[in-house]
């Protein structure tokens, strides 16, 4: 499994969405359960399946998931979105 | 307290019960309990560190009088209250740091001010068996305001949960211990009674401390019951003989001693205390014994104790089984009316209901319902299901209307026996009907029935109703599965249908065995 698919992974179990895809422009408003809890849960898997620690200036800055992916590629971790996004 | 939800429903549901939680206002919660517009069976209140220090950066004090008041207001409603107190501060890892001392002061006063009846919870506990690690997390306080780690909170949702389980139903209420190499070290019978392991400093230590918990949860209201394979003789001896032992004889309701199977000798004693198997607990050194009783009474709560004695009480305090949360005075008393109740049923069933129940002694004490029997009688209208004729769940108000007209009938009884009083166990109002009196209501406490006290209750009535020129009384039995067995005690005295009511004229009371103790008749 690459960065991605374990990210991908990691956004499907939060949310229960199955089907979810990701895309740079992703946020909050287009997921309807992306709630302030949810966004908590969501940081916390990703803390735990990237081995980082988020700060809370950097969740607070992040707008969307292309924001996300450029702070986790910034502490070592290799997330590349397929060719067709 | 979000985070906190998704542990208290799993850990609920997986005690039996459903739930429905809703969020109140981050600070809003005073209001809420106070205006009483809230419908819930119980409250969870955290006031945590972090949100008195605002995360840490100040030291502010709480508004006690208000957080009592709500506390009080939410407690009269009959609603339960779980409070949880300030846990510790991630500067607490240094002993000496101010911030312990005030957040101890807080606890403190906290604990001063709620009233009794609020079921207090100290996250301490579960901080320590977690880690402070994996406790403190002040970046969630900054993104979600949660005191602690979300993972953290989920556990303490647990912990929540079983105090809640606990306080609507105690899990266990009564613990059966075997003795040889469970209460002590050795086999009395085997090794001699001067030969028993009892130093608390060596291998005595762990049965010694299995005794002081046991004794501890006796203290707090769980009845105890010996049952062993033993001579009765050798069983009693350690008890008698060696002074390092700390439960005594006086410890258990009961004591028994035989070569029969422990099921067996079990299934009697969880009847005789009128409890539910899966509320009694059996600990037992020997895994064959366990099986055993497993076998036979699938139910019952068998605890796997380890091989490894040094490890029981550990596992039995962490098993949370014996969690009990709040206890007032009523428990010490329970434990004296098992005991009573335990002497009663023997004494029955060796001798036969009818010599028994004449041996009794028994005596019933009429007493005009007053200020003083008032809240018991309450009690008593909401509480008994089988015998009561009406079933009229009156409240307060209208209760007090009936016993404030000075032409009904409105009296309370308090029972006794030769083996203990068992305080007031029946209720009968009665109003004036055309030549006679029609029943509001009609109880006895399920701890008595089947002993006469209801037929005392209506020859006492009959008195009354004579000093008022009355001989009829209607009956109107609000039949249901549950008061089932009103039937037979109508059929008995006479009352025959008439319409949606019984009635009888008068009522013939069987013989019974009660004596009716009266000071001053009223009438």
């Amino acid at each position: 499994m690459n960065d991605f698919e374990k990210l991908l992974g990691v956004f499907r179990v939060t949310f229960g969405k199955p089907d979810l895809d990701l895309r740079p422009s992703l946020s909050a408003a287009d997921v309807d359960n992306w709630d302030s809890f949810n966004h908590i849960n969501l940081i916390i898997a990703i803390e735990e399946a990237f081995g980082v620690r988020l700060k809370t200036r950097e969740v607070n800055s992040m707008k969307n998931v292309g924001d996300l992916v450029g702070i986790l590629n910034g502490k070592g971790a290799a997330i590349a979105w397929p060719t067709s996004a | 307290m979000d985070f906190l939800i998704p542990g208290l429903k799993l850990a609920l549901a997986d005690e039996g019960y459903g739930c429905d939680v809703a969020p109140a206002s981050f600070d809003g919660w005073i209001p809420e309990a106070l205006s009483g517009s809230v419908e819930a069976d119980v409250w969870v209140v955290w006031v945590s560190t972090m949100g008195v220090s605002v995360g840490g950066s100040d030291r502010r004090s709480l508004p006690v009088a208000a957080i009592a008041e709500a506390a009080s207001a939410i407690l009269k409603r009959g609603q339960k209250l779980i409070f949880l107190l300030p846990e510790a501060a991630v500067e607490e890892d240094d002993p000496a740091s101010p911030v312990a001392a005030w957040r101890r002061g807080l606890c403190e006063t906290l604990r001063q001010a709620l009233p009794s009846g609020t079921v207090t919870v100290d996250p301490d506990c579960l901080q320590r068996r977690l880690g402070i690690d994996r406790w403190h997390a002040g970046r969630y306080w900054s993104t979600a305001k949660a005191p602690c780690h979300p993972d953290a909170m989920t556990a303490l949702g647990a912990e929540v949960a079983v105090t809640i389980a606990r306080c609507l139903a105690p899990r266990i209420k009564a613990v059966v211990v075997d003795l040889d190499n469970t209460l002590w070290d050795g086999v009395v019978g085997e090794d001699g009674v001067e030969n028993l392991e009892l130093d608390a400093n060596a291998a005595g230590r762990p049965h010694l401390h299995l005794q002081r918990f046991l004794k501890d949860l006796s203290l707090r209201g769980v009845p105890l019951a010996v049952v062993s394979k033993n001579n009765r003789d050798d069983a009693v001896r350690p008890f008698l003989e060696r002074p390092e032992m700390i439960l005594r004889l006086d410890d258990f309701v009961a004591f028994e001693a035989s070569w029969e199977h422990k099921s067996a000798v079990i299934a009697r004693l969880v009847d005789r205390l009128s409890l539910l198997p899966s509320a009694v607990c059996f600990l037992d050194d020997s895994p064959r014994e366990r099986a055993e009783v497993r076998a036979a009474l699938p139910e019952l709560a068998v605890f796997e104790l380890d091989d490894d004695p040094e490890l029981w009480v550990d596992q039995l305090v962490r098993s949370r089984l014996f969690a009990i949360p709040a206890v007032g005075n009523d428990d010490a008393l329970r434990v004296k009316d098992y005991r009573a109740e335990i002497a009663r049923r023997r004494a029955a069933d060796e001798m036969g209901v009818e010599a028994f129940l004449s041996g009794l002694e028994m005596k019933l004490r009429p007493m005009r319902i007053d200020a003083r029997t008032f809240p018991r009688v309450v009690s008593l209208v909401h509480k008994t299901n089988q015998f009561n004729l009406t079933n009229r769940r009156h409240g307060p108000a209208a209760i007090k209307t009936l016993v404030d007209a000075p032409e009904n009938y409105a009296y309370c009884f308090e029972a006794s026996d030769r083996f203990g009083p068992a305080g007031i166990v029946g209720v009968l109002i009665a109003t004036p009907e055309g030549g006679g009196c029609v029943l509001d209501t009609w109880l006895l406490s399920c701890r008595v029935l089947s002993r006469g006290f209801e037929f005392a209750m209506i020859e006492h009535l009959q008195a009354w109703l004579a000093a008022h020129g009355g001989v009829r009384v209607i009956a109107p039995w609000n039949r249901s599965g549950k008061n089932a067995l009103l039937g037979p005690v109508l059929d008995g005295m006479g009352f025959t249908p008439d319409g949606e009511v019984f009635v009888a004229c008068p009522p013939a009371v069987p013989a019974h065995h009660c004596m009716i103790v009266e000071d001053t008749p009223c009438f």
